[in-house]
């Protein structure tokens, strides 16, 4: 349905996952809820002779982040290795809190100190 | 569907989308489909130095659900145009 990627058939892709993940992969087919089949799925920063992490897979739609068409100029392939080893870990898309328990703990023991409060004033 | 409306409107403009991965890539729209997912063309990442992956990427399809923010720059909407438009739909709703 959506023909938004019918472009990037048959083509390389570098794809992002929701959990951080990128790789390089051809995408050999989709659907309307952006799943996706993928062939040949490569490492992003490997070259694209190197090792197969795997040769078929589908990969659930509420997992892609992005899409993107490889067109690697001269040369820049050579180059990836070097990139990727200054590349940072992409986030991943849950924007989660770290000691988010901790947050909400203090603020149950403010809110329980203010009813106690309120409590007192109405004696 | 106002807001499939408003991007389609957008097409062919510069904007800049941070990703819910705080990854911020600035591009040309080029298509919009009903769930929001956008195409843009011609990208660069703002921190290309931290996030180098997409080098030797142009062309990008982005799923819409993992979209936070679209940086638009003021004179690309018409919002008293976008407030009718608003108050139609919402009218339109309720019959």
């Amino acid at each position: 349905m959506s023909p938004l990627l019918k472009e990037y058939l048959r083509q390389r892709v570098v794809i992002v996952t929701t959990s951080g993940e990128c790789f390089t992969a051809t995408l050999e087919g989709f659907d309307r809820s952006t799943n996706l089949v993928l062939a040949d799925i490569r490492d992003r920063f490997a070259s694209q002779d190197g090792p197969v992490l795997s040769s078929v897979q589908v990969l659930r739609g509420s997992e892609v982040v992005l899409v993107g068409l490889y067109e690697p100029a001269e040369g820049e392939e050579a180059r990836a290795a070097l990139l990727g080893a200054k590349a940072a870990a992409i986030h991943d898309t849950k924007n989660k809190v770290d000691n988010e328990h901790l947050i909400w703990k203090a603020v149950g023991e403010a809110t329980r100190h203010k009813t106690t409060k309120r409590r007192k004033v109405g004696e | 569907m106002l807001f499939f409306s408003f991007f389609k409107t957008l097409v062919d403009q510069e904007v800049v989308v941070q990703l819910k991965n705080d990854i911020e890539l600035k591009g040309t729209l080029q298509s919009v489909d009903q769930f929001l997912n956008l195409k843009l063309d011609n990208i660069s990442c703002t921190d290309q130095e931290k996030y180098p992956h997409l080098v030797s990427v142009r062309n990008i399809f982005i799923r819409g659900s993992t979209v936070r923010y679209v940086y638009l720059n003021k004179n690309m909407v018409d919002t008293n145009l976008l407030q009718d438009a608003t108050r139609r739909e919402a009218m339109s709703e309720r019959k």
